[in-house]
């Protein structure tokens, strides 16, 4: 919970300069570590074509640097604009980079001095632990421990509810239908949870609560499945009719909810992650050092899931016995 | 009542590194206040979870 992100470029002002010109560019680091006098500090600018060393580096503060760099008039390109990574380099914080960060323009008359150099810069971690440093997300990275596993628990208590009723089908033990009516219940709320979180998750990252996203309408829909398995319930007055018809509901509900969340998404684009593809966890999408804070998280929450699927269905068996008493 | 002054004891325990000086990155750059949000719809759930049932079983004991 307390490892720091890494450290990362947030922004560089100004954001593009004309070619051949002279450029002081400020460029604010998040969680960075500057220090005076720090000889392997190295503050490139690089693209595929080019790389420009600064020719001279102040200090600000540890997370403000200010860097000059001439810029070439012969530089090897015929576009009229292009994008450089900025990638800064130093002992404590390794190799850290902004993509596209600064742009030179093409002007023809400009002249200027040549400053290109040949450093060779290879990817080096910062020290110790941390989380991956991610624009837009910052932060916020760390919801992945509270929303995701919402939504693992939702899905794992669907599935009790499914084999629930596939059981009630079968033996027609009264047992199962509870089992199965109040595993939906507690899903439902996690669900309700994912939902919440996610939304204001979406909200800072994306911009809005609620974007056109096929597995944000997957989500509502699977959801809104659910709820009319309640209100089929509700419905039904005798009780093994309703404990019958719920049960051959929830078996194709489950379907259909697995359909909406996991298959349509991945058949088309969409913001979340791993959609449009394979979307298993592999190194891009999820870091060594969150893998493990990932996983006991889901592990807590479905175990959080099915304790208050047992209490609920104890308080249910209470009430009924409490009913046929009376 | 005392689990639930036990439990935001905790808390403060928990979030003080959030409000310790130098953090301010984390709060302008880093929005540390959405996965704050987060947590605590997260926790308002639970916590209405369990007075409902709270409720739910008070009633039940009442008419036992």
């Amino acid at each position: 919970m307390y490892l720091p992100l890494g450290p990362g470029i947030v922004r560089v002002t100004p954001a593009s300069v004309q070619r051949g010109a002279t450029i002081s560019i400020d460029i604010q680091g998040y969680n960075t570590h500057f220090k005076e006098d720090d000889p392997s500090l190295n503050v490139i600018l690089k693209n595929d074509n080019n790389l420009l060393c600064a020719s001279e580096i102040t200090i600000g503060s540890s997370s403000v640097i200010n860097a000059e760099y001439g810029i070439p008039p012969d530089l090897r390109t015929n576009n009229k604009k292009d994008y450089y990574n900025l990638i800064i380099y130093n002992e404590q914080d390794g190799t850290f980079f902004l993509r596209d960060a600064f742009a030179v323009e093409r002007a023809d008359t400009a002249k200027g001095i040549s400053m290109k150099c040949t450093t060779i810069l290879e990817m080096v971690s910062p020290e110790g632990k941390n989380f991956p440093y991610r624009e837009i997300l910052y932060e916020s990275i760390r919801n992945l421990f509270f929303h995701v596993p919402m939504w693992f628990t939702m899905i794992f208590l669907m599935l009790i509810a499914f084999i629930g009723s596939i059981l009630y089908l079968s033996n027609g033990k009264e047992e199962y239908d509870l089992i199965a009516s109040s595993a939906a219940g507690v899903g439902v709320f996690f669900g309700t949870l994912g939902i919440l979180t996610g939304m204001q998750w979406a909200n800072f990252t994306w911009g809005a609560p609620w974007v056109n996203d096929p597995k944000l309408n997957g989500a509502a829909l699977g959801m809104l499945v659910y709820l009319a398995y309640f209100v089929l319930r509700g419905s039904l007055n005798d009780e093994t009719k309703r404990a019958r018809v719920s049960a051959v509901y929830s078996v194709f509900a489950f379907v259909i909810f697995i359909v909406f969340i996991f298959v349509i998404p991945r058949l088309t684009q969409s913001l979340h992650p791993g959609s449009g593809g394979n979307p298993g966890f592999n190194t891009y999408d999820l870091d060594s050092v969150m893998r493990p804070v990932f996983y006991s998280a889901v592990a807590g929450f479905i175990i959080l899931g099915c304790w208050m699927l047992s209490l609920t269905v104890r308080y249910r068996q209470l009430f009924k016995i409490q009913s046929e008493k009376n | 009542m005392k689990n639930l002054l036990l439990t935001l004891l905790l808390m403060c325990v928990l979030f003080s590194p959030l409000f310790a000086t130098g953090t301010e990155n984390l709060w302008t750059t880093g929005k540390i206040h959405v996965v704050l949000g987060v947590l605590l719809t997260i926790l308002a759930g639970i916590l209405v979870f369990l007075f409902v049932l709270e409720r739910k079983i008070s009633k039940l004991e009442k008419t036992n």
